[in-house]
């Protein structure tokens, strides 16, 4: 099977020659290629050699979750989702660029929402926490493209498939609250649900807006949509039904309505919020999981239902044995049949301090127990 | 007590009712510390309904805030009551190198609301800060936390530069990326998954019931 030909089934949940490999590289390849985090996130072609030197030493990593388009400096520090500090401006060369959150989006920017939609709004939420002009804006989208586009032309020059194709944003909770800041959303949602829950239709509306238009630039027809804050760990059940579950649901259908399949990628625990999910249409939908959620039981709910990401910790790359992540990996691999759709991956982002060791065996597994022919 | 149940206020995180009812204590001359006291019941409620998995973070930093915003009122009353008392001593920070504050924020407030004194170093404290925090405010308790993973082995060395301080202090790790694998790495003694494992963990270290 090609790349392409094995995520596909995978989330058709057909089976496959074997498991797909998609781990979160990010800023872990800078550093197994010896160079800075600084030159990895301000210097194109370097990032993209230690790509390419990591797909070299591991070629079982066969989709790229691909996300340094919109990490790359350039492009995040003008039009990237927060405001961040950056290795090489703010921070040492060579540490982990740092999001930064706070008030930047205000109450009185909802009527902003209400009056030019949420597209017209993001610009200048832009502006503001970039202090950029619009011109310099819509020029940063702009490159914002052209980067991925490079992305993705050399996730398919190594023979990757693309995980997605785009990243078109967060639940509209998420998107508030990161906006807002989560004391301050939290506020609105006891004090002004009703205004809040008007306000993400528009937002969801731009959600759909940009997996179109990234979707049509890219040919690729998987969206990455995250979801972080309004889990089970944060929030009720209660409130879950009534501030999440109908913009997930509308999202995921209208997106599949017009053949696009999201990748949900669910940062934090969902473990209580799994059983929703099969309110979603089968087969149409990855969920993505960070090892937060308990990936054993959303198996047992959603088995059958739709393909799975996930879900190797951040401690096992980081502080664990190669034993330990062995046995994580074998349990994963095997817990989860052939066709029952598992795409093997790091849970959210690969560390940057991983142990090369582990991340050995975190591919070496591929082959050990993710082989079905 | 006033006419306005103040714990059942917080409880439900109705703020103007509970900033009336406390401005109705002030003018009928009750005590601040008792005014504080009903503000800290409701807390308790609110404790024991995310206990019962009615409520969650989103209701804990709610009440956090309606307390914060409730007690502000009393402020300049209890500076004239003189200081009220803690349960315990708590120093906190995000570890050197890491700038998030968002989850140690909420597990101050929180902290602070069931009525333990916090000593908040902020982000990206030093191991020399921790220590002399430490030995300064004599805590029984001393919470670290972090977002990045290339702040273990720093949150491993402020763990055993507060122990080696000789302080009985215990010390509670938490923050994104954390579990029980990284807590075990740091040689921390609770790993807290949540603000309100953090009360938990505080209130037994600090003997209270």
């Amino acid at each position: 099977m090609t790349a392409e030909e094995r995520i596909v089934a995978t989330i058709n949940l057909q089976p496959v020659d074997r498991v797909v490999c998609a781990p979160l590289i990010e800023q872990y390849a800078g550093q197994f290629a010896g160079i800075t985090n600084k030159e990895f996130n301000w210097d194109w072609d370097k990032c993209m050699a230690a790509i390419d030197k990591v797909h070299t030493a591991y070629p079982v990593w066969d989709s790229n979750a691909y996300m340094q388009h919109i990490r790359f400096g350039p492009v995040a520090r003008v039009v990237g989702s927060m405001r961040a500090k950056y290795p090489g401006v703010e921070l040492g060369d060579n540490e982990q660029y740092q999001m930064i959150e706070y008030e930047a989006m205000t109450r009185d920017d909802y009527s902003i929402i209400r009056e030019k939609g949420f597209a017209e709004y993001r610009l200048t939420y832009l502006e503001r926490v970039f202090q950029k002009t619009r011109e310099e804006v819509l020029a940063g989208l702009k490159e914002a493209a052209r980067y991925r586009q490079l992305e993705l032309d050399a996730t398919l020059r190594r023979g990757q498939s693309a995980t997605w194709s785009c990243f078109c944003g967060l639940l509209p909770f998420d998107t508030f609250s990161m906006m807002r800041s989560i004391d301050k959303f939290f506020k609105d949602m006891y004090q002004i649900p009703k205004d809040l829950e008007e306000l993400m239709w528009i937002a969801a509306d731009a959600v759909i807006d940009a997996a179109e238009l990234g979707v049509k630039a890219t040919g690729i027809n998987r969206v990455f949509l995250a979801g972080v804050r309004c889990s089970g760990q944060f929030i009720s059940t209660k409130n879950f039904e009534r501030f999440a579950l109908p913009y997930l649901k509308s999202l995921v259908n209208r997106l599949v309505e017009k053949d696009i399949v999201p990748i949900l990628h669910l940062d934090s625990d969902w473990t209580k919020n799994m059983e929703y999910f099969l309110q979603l249409p089968q087969k149409k939908f990855v969920v993505a999981l960070d090892s937060s959620t308990d990936i054993f039981k959303a198996y047992d709910i959603l088995k059958g239902h739709c393909a799975f990401q996930g879900d190797v910790s951040a401690a096992l790359f980081t502080v664990a044995s190669t034993n330990e992540m062995d046995e994580y990996a074998k349990k994963l691999l095997t817990t989860f049949k052939n066709g029952e759709g598992l795409m093997y991956a790091s849970g959210c982002s690969l560390p940057m301090n991983a142990k090369h060791e582990n991340v050995k065996a975190f591919f070496d597994a591929v082959d050990k127990y993710g082989r079905y022919n | 007590m006033g006419k306005i149940d103040i714990p059942k206020a917080v409880a439900e995180l109705d703020e103007e009712l509970v900033i009336a009812g406390v401005k109705e204590q002030i003018a009928a001359g009750i005590p601040a510390v008792e005014i504080l006291s009903e503000l800290q019941q409701g807390m308790e409620q609110v404790g024991k309904l995310y206990e019962s998995g009615e409520y969650y973070l989103s209701e804990l930093i709610m009440s956090a805030d309606v307390f914060a915003t409730a007690s502000a009122q009393l402020s300049e009353v209890l500076k004239s009551d003189g200081d009220t008392k803690s349960l315990g001593t708590i120093v906190l920070g995000t570890v050197k190198d890491d700038i998030h504050d968002i989850g140690k924020n909420i597990v101050a407030t929180i902290l602070n609301c069931n009525g333990f004194r916090v000593v908040d170093l902020g982000v990206d404290v030093p191991i020399d800060t921790f220590v002399a925090a430490v030995k300064e405010h004599n805590p029984q308790v001393v919470g670290m936390c972090c977002l990045l993973t290339t702040s273990f082995d720093i949150m491993k060395d402020t763990v055993a530069a507060v122990k080696d301080t000789a302080s009985s202090a215990k010390v509670l790790v938490g923050g994104g990326p954390v579990d029980t694998n990284v807590a075990k790495y740091c040689n921390a003694d609770d790993y807290c998954k949540s603000a309100y494992e953090a009360v938990e963990y505080t209130r037994k270290y600090c003997g209270v019931q």
